[in-house]
């Protein structure tokens, strides 16, 4: 009962830790997507912070789940009261938090829409002013601004044009006050900073994958669709069943004797059911997969079906773990 | 027996093997060399798996460390449990022996062996890159059979790759069709000569003696030359005697060249001739009468030493056009460009395309090609731009630029404070006539300008700008540090250097801090005593490793954004800032693994 309701306490300290780490990180991220090279520092506004949270709040929850079966993994627990807590912290996730997410954070883009004309994010922002003094790879040329002015009236400096990357003689262009280069860069972050700031291509692709899921579950959430109706549970169980393959992630309790493999296993299995998910329902490499299936099957059933099967055959690889390690119980002994 | 820590690191360094063969053989299926030309496909392969394996470097070793330690801190366990003590300081001995041990070689691979791995790469793209703009030129111009024009650049293309198939055949091609095209000599080194021109550092005392000396063997351009120099700066008591050596001398001078039409007599008025072009400053004629000479007068003491006065002086302003003859595949950088304030307070934008170092004997000599400079006056309205093919950069003293140049120097008359001076002109070394100079947009801007452009700069500082173009990343990490404080005063973006000298500089103690961590899971998920090593559980390595790389990757990136808040608002002092924050993460996190193994 004690250690239940530690993992528990686990759970939403972590969840807790990690929406104050992601939205944080969040602010810094926009704030230096707005910086331009050498202008003073400012602070932005909270509200950035509060979309933040909103950002990433219902991610946090699904990755908080895993230090739980970290906690199972270390301490010994008895499995059926750790299964409960599971089961628990699943359904929480899934069918509180993550709903909760969708809603709210649909009402706060209605909000912000009447407040501030769209979330901060939204708007990139046209405060950014190119200082001079700094040469800036811009329009496919190098820039370098000898002034300018907050509203652009007086502006001066060059363009060097640049072909296969080298500027080319006798093509630069003296650049004056409404000049079209102003056209093009009004609202766009400092080149210098963004350059330095840009997501390495991996976790752009992790990035797309998560916003893809996320836009899946949203979609019962959408204004016209009425609560708890047929076609809400229709459109939310494609996202509702990956927590039926959550469940399954619970065999790697007691997997092995190595526990480590048992933590290492967590994340990569994590990655993969996300992935799946990603692929046959948002990627629509779904219809090929699930040809076995009766062409008249609802489409929701598709991703139960789907689902299920990886609950099972991960709850069939919990179940030989633990009778394989029945074999070697010295291994058990400190 | 062999100790737990040796079977750590016998494992680590295993998987620093495997991956270093995993990279080579990534490499080498995607046939990643298929990008450059052939002669480079195995250093490029070669470097682009190491450059793969650095990138991958932090989360190897710490899923490394990770594993290594979660299998064999059991085996630290065998004294029993009455030296728990002395276990406990054991073990926490060889985790940060070994922690320290991971943290210098990654700060070996960071800063020493990538910079040079990945300039390379770089050089051997751009040399296929360049190789592939020369052979187009070539074709075009082999087609229009334009077999002259061709030449030098297959020549080129050649020095860059020299087996290919298609160059050579159009080398063949070009001597079978055309055999008067001869290859571009190799440029000659400029000849430095002692004979004259030291005469400008001595003393008033021993010209007057050298030029006494002349006049008594009857050398009366010699006496003449050192009685004027002695003059310029003359010394009270004997000047008299040296002006009236210098128009004895001079007396003596026109007297041989106007003495008649016999051979000597039209010599001595050549060099007459000569010698009054280096008084009235025109050393380009000057050069190229005593160059005439030269050829049907080479024994002639006079005529070879005033050649050489006559092309010291003329290279002082001008260089010649062969020097730059196929230097262009020795360019190791590319693309250089920053804005110098001119003493009158505006601004200078100076481009190169390309630059590259010489060694020419008498010191490092910079030819850039290219060159363009972007003239603003002090109320930053544009003035003039000027572009010239190729220029050379030479270091001069300081102080013969006047004052406004000594402002950077704390002794500006010392010989290491020089600026660079970079000569926009260059002549042909044979053929009077033949410039190359710049060419000035607006035209009207070219009158009056001289051949010669002052940097307003240290000469260091312009070696640094001409790393720093590359980017803070590729610029070596003393150069960077030096290169910082410099960066808003040249066109470069002070936070984004800074941002980037502190990330390499706090780069160790986020390994540190990420080891540790790893370590730290390693003792909470080790196994158990008397627990048997599975082969299988080695496959779990690759998994690991890219966990350790998402996550790694996730906070080396993160870091970017945050030292830029930093930066903004504590400036300069954000790096002890960052520097403090990581050295407390550490410690918690040592203090978490110390607490660890008192359970």
């Amino acid at each position: 009962m004690k250690s239940s309701l530690r993992a528990v306490l686990t759970f939403l300290s972590l969840f807790l830790i990690l929406v104050l780490v992601a939205a944080t990180m969040y602010y810094l991220y926009f704030d230096c997507r707005w910086l331009a090279a050498g202008s003073p520092p400012e602070l932005r506004p909270p509200q950035l912070f509060v979309e933040g949270v909103f950002a990433v709040w219902d991610f946090c929850a699904v990755i908080a789940l895993l230090p739980v079966l970290f906690y199972f993994i270390q301490f010994k627990t008895s499995p059926l009261g750790g299964l409960c807590v599971w089961f628990f912290l699943c359904a929480l996730v899934f069918l509180v938090i993550q709903p909760l997410s969708f809603a709210v954070s649909g009402k706060y883009h209605a909000f912000a829409a009447e407040k501030y004309r769209g979330p901060l994010y939204v708007e990139d922002y046209d405060g950014t002013v190119f200082t001079p003094g700094v040469f800036r790879e811009l329009n496919g040329g190098i820039v370098y601004f000898t002034a300018v002015d907050r509203d652009q009236s007086a502006v001066s400096g060059l363009l060097l044009p640049q072909k296969s990357g080298r500027a080319m003689a006798g093509q630069a262009v003296i650049i004056a006050a409404n000049h079209e280069l102003f056209k093009n860069i009004s609202g766009v972050p400092d080149p210098l900073i963004v350059g330095e700031i840009t997501l390495p291509p991996y976790m752009k692709q992790i990035m797309s994958e998560i916003n893809a899921l996320r836009q899946l579950g949203s979609r019962a959430f959408l204004p016209d669709v009425r609560l708890f109706s047929g076609e809400f549970f229709n459109a939310y169980s494609g996202f509702l069943s990956i927590g039926l393959a959550f469940l399954g992630l619970y065999a790697f309790a007691h997997f092995s004797t190595w526990r480590l493999l048992n933590v290492l296993f967590l994340p990569v299995c994590c990655a993969f059911i996300l992935h799946v998910n990603y692929l046959l329902q948002c990627a629509g490499a779904g219809a090929r997969f699930f040809s076995f299936l009766p062409p008249d099957f609802p489409p929701w059933g598709r991703a139960v079906t789907l689902n299920a099967l990886i609950l099972l055959a991960l709850a069939a690889a919990g179940i030989t773990g633990k009778l394989c390690k029945k074999d070697h119980p010295e291994e058990e002994s400190v | 027996m062999k100790g737990p820590v040796f079977k750590t690191w016998r494992f680590i360094c295993g998987y620093y093997v495997f991956s270093l063969l995993t990279a080579f053989a990534y490499v080498f299926i995607s046939r990643r060399g298929a990008l450059v030309l052939p002669v480079f496909t195995l250093a490029y392969n070669v470097n682009s798996a190491l450059l793969l394996f650095f990138a991958a470097l932090p989360a190897v070793q710490a899923s490394a460390l990770l594993i290594g330690f979660s299998w064999y801190f059991k085996d630290f366990f065998t004294d029993g449990e009455s030296l728990r003590n002395a276990l406990r300081s054991r073990i926490l001995r060889a985790v940060f022996s070994s922690l320290i041990a991971c943290m210098a070689i990654s700060i070996l691979a960071m800063e020493a062996a990538l910079p040079l791995v990945k300039s390379s790469v770089q050089n051997m793209a751009a040399a296929s890159a360049d190789y592939d703009d020369l052979m187009n030129v070539s074709r075009a111009l082999m087609t229009g059979r334009q077999y002259a024009q061709a030449e030098p650049y297959v020549s080129q293309a050649l020095s860059v790759y020299p087996s290919s198939p298609e160059a050579l055949q159009m080398k063949r091609q070009i001597e079978d069709a055309y055999p008067a095209v001869l290859p571009p000599a190799p440029a000659p080194v400029p000849e430095k000569t002692t004979a004259v021109s030291p005469a400008e550092s001595l003393t008033f005392a021993e010209l007057l003696a050298k030029a006494r000396a002349a006049y008594e063997s009857s050398s009366w351009i010699d006496a003449h030359y050192y009685a004027t120099l002695a003059l310029n700066n003359p010394d009270t008591h004997s000047a008299q005697e040296a002006r009236i050596i210098a128009a004895d001398a001079w007396n003596n001078i026109a007297a041989a060249s106007a003495a008649g039409q016999s051979p000597e007599a039209k010599l001595f008025a050549r060099k007459k001739q000569g010698y009054e072009y280096i008084l009235q400053k025109e050393y380009l004629a000057a050069y190229y009468l005593f160059n005439d000479l030269n050829a049907s007068y080479a024994s002639d003491p006079d005529v070879s030493r005033y050649l050489d006065l006559a092309r010291n002086l003329l290279l002082a302003e001008h260089f010649f056009i062969d020097e730059v003859y196929g230097i262009s595949p020795f360019e190791k950088l590319r693309n250089i460009y920053f804005s110098v304030r001119r003493p009158d307070g505006g601004t200078d934008i100076v481009y190169a395309g390309a630059l590259s170092r010489k060694d020419d004997g008498s010191g490092l000599v910079l030819y850039v090609r290219d060159l363009q400079i972007h003239r603003f006056n002090e109320n930053r309205e544009f003035v003039f731009s000027l572009s010239v093919d190729y220029a050379k950069v030479l270091s001069e003293r300081a102080a013969n630029f006047g004052s406004a140049f000594n402002a950077y120097f704390k002794t500006p008359d010392s010989p290491a404070s020089t600026v660079p001076v970079i000569q926009l002109v260059s002549v042909d070394r044979k053929t009077a006539g033949i410039t190359r100079g710049p060419v000035y947009s607006p035209e009207e801007a070219a009158g009056g300008a001289s051949g010669l452009y002052v940097l307003n700069m240290p000469y260091a500082d312009f070696l640094l700008l001409t790393e720093a173009s590359a980017g803070a990343a590729a610029m070596s990490l003393p150069a960077l540090v030096r290169f910082v404080p410099l960066a808003e005063k040249y066109g470069y973006s002070f936070e984004v250097f800074y941002q980037v000298l502190c990330s390499r500089l706090c780069q160790p103690l986020l390994v540190l801090i990420l080891t540790m961590i790893a370590v730290i899971f390693a003792w909470r998920f080790r196994l158990k005593r008397g627990a048997v090593i599975k082969f299988r559980w080695l496959f779990s390595l690759p998994f690991c490793t890219a966990i350790c790389y998402v996550i790694a990757g996730f906070f080396i990136y993160m870091f970017g954004p945050l030292m830029y808040t930093l930066i903004g608002f504590l400036k300069q002092y954000a790096l002890f800032g960052s520097a403090i924050c990581l050295v407390l993460i550490f410690g918690v996190t040592a203090v978490i693994f110390a607490a660890q193994t008192h359970e």
